[in-house]
């Protein structure tokens, strides 16, 4: 049996992950679970885009209140203040957003907060393009912030595996095999492959057999950063499969 | 990204990654014992088991073990129903950690019937012995409605040492590794030939 093509992207089942840091921390107490926190702001900012302009709100308005949203996230008193869900980031998130909208509905929003910096980089622009692109469709906004989560998450999971091999010098092998991550394994499909890339159909069905693996691997990976208990990651899985099926 | 993901369906995404067993890898290998046109043999040993379980690890080359689980998963029922002592056993087949396929039976120990005859001249009793407890064993397969299917000298094994004892080894793994299909006829055929290679 050789070894694997890509060493486990962890090492065991769960490690210190982001949310795992910050929740340990009671939120932002210190520098690390402050950076750690707004590392995931930074990477799931559109859900909480998608959100507020579900809500209703116009572009440049939604624009600003992801703005405060996130500064008022990564204040200091914030998780005493609001008791998050803290099981997962997304719930929190989630739930966040939700509250603080419901506070700055019947209240005059002051947007320009003495020069402060805004706390993340949005790309207000690409968001809104993104924004429009969505379904017309009568999701809410909970159940449209859950979707593009999922969709977010798996985008990067599928660039990140791209990127593992293409740094293997195997990019044309993924982008033959990476359709047998939807489950098709038909014996058809395989055999033709094999001869498309000179394999034999065994090494093939190996070959996807690992891809799947790893694949998996990174996904967990990815949401593992997100929960606090390593027993969610699965229903986490669950959850986010019912969010775009 | 509004909808697929790289062409690709969201959910059936995550329903790969739900469907991949995270399940331990439950064997330690130990040494290649046996090499055939289907693969390597190994000796490994069950996670924690002390020492006391080892195995015989087939490695398939070029199997798919997701198949070779699912007809081992068929057929287990019927290898369930074999308690012969002399059967050794199918413990389990699928995907080795690095995607190569597999098939775990019992590990006997000692030398094969064909290793045996080419050492010494068996006694005429030796071989009626042999015979008769390969015939045994196969009867009570075909009784659990397991067909062997590759039944020849290289899947017999024998041990003198407190008396004369016989196993067949590899019990439905032609089913299992390569699809093959047969009847009980095929190891009747087989049982036929051993019998006359012992002189009876």
């Amino acid at each position: 049996m050789s070894e694997a093509d890509f060493p486990p992207p962890r090492s065991g089942r769960f490690a210190t992950t982001r949310w795992s840091l910050v929740i340990a921390a009671g939120g932002v107490a210190d520098e690390r679970s402050a950076d750690a926190l707004c590392s995931l702001c930074e990477l799931y900012w559109y859900p909480v885009y998608a959100f507020i302009r579900r809500q209703g709100y116009d572009a440049t308005e939604s624009a600003d209140l992801a703005q405060e949203f996130f500064l008022r996230v990564l204040e200091k008193h914030y998780f005493r203040a609001l008791d998050p869900a803290r099981g997962r980031f997304r719930g929190f998130l989630c739930a966040s957003v939700r509250h603080f909208l419901s506070n700055q509905r019947d209240r005059a929003r002051s947007l320009k907060r003495g020069g402060t910096r805004p706390p993340i980089s949005l790309d207000v622009e690409t968001a809104e393009g993104q924004y429009q692109r969505e379904p017309k469709d009568d999701l809410t906004p909970e159940k449209l912030f859950d979707r593009r989560w999922a969709l977010m998450l798996l985008d990067r999971t599928i660039q990140r595996v791209g990127r593992d091999y293409a740094a293997a010098n195997k990019a044309a092998l993924f982008e033959h095999l990476k359709g047998f991550l939807t489950g098709d394994s038909s014996g058809l499909r395989y055999a033709e492959i094999a001869r498309s890339i000179n394999m034999s159909e065994g090494a093939v069905k190996v070959a996807v057999h690992r891809l799947r693996r790893h694949f998996r691997d990174v996904l967990v990976e990815q949401i593992a950063e997100t929960v606090s208990d390593p027993a969610d990651i699965d229903a986490e899985i669950a959850y986010l499969m019912n969010a775009v099926s | 990204m509004s909808g697929d993901i790289d062409g690709l369906c969201p959910a059936c995404l995550f329903a790969t990654a739900a469907s991949i067993d995270e399940g331990v890898w439950p064997y330690q290998v130990l040494a290649p014992i046996e090499q055939d046109e289907q693969g390597i043999t190994y000796l490994a040993e069950r996670a924690g088991s002390g020492g006391g379980g080892l195995v015989a690890l087939k490695v398939v080359v070029d199997g798919d073990g997701e198949a070779m689980r699912s007809r081992f998963l068929d057929l287990q029922p019927a290898l369930a129903r074999l308690q012969h002592p002399g059967a050794a056993k199918v413990i389990d087949a699928g995907s080795t950690p690095d995607g190569s396929a597999y098939v775990a039976s019992e590990y006997v120990a000692g030398p094969t019937l064909a290793e045996m005859v080419s050492r010494r001249p068996l006694q005429a009793a030796e071989r009626a012995g042999i015979g008769g407890q390969i015939a045994e064993v196969v009867a009570a397969a075909h009784a659990a409605g397991v067909a062997h299917l590759n039944l020849d000298g290289s899947r017999v094994r024998v041990s003198t040492a407190g008396g004369l004892r016989v196993w067949v080894t590899g019990f439905g793994v032609s089913v299992i590794a390569a699809d093959r299909t047969g009847s009980p006829d095929t190891d009747l055929i087989a049982l036929d030939l051993l019998v006359r290679q012992l002189g009876l």
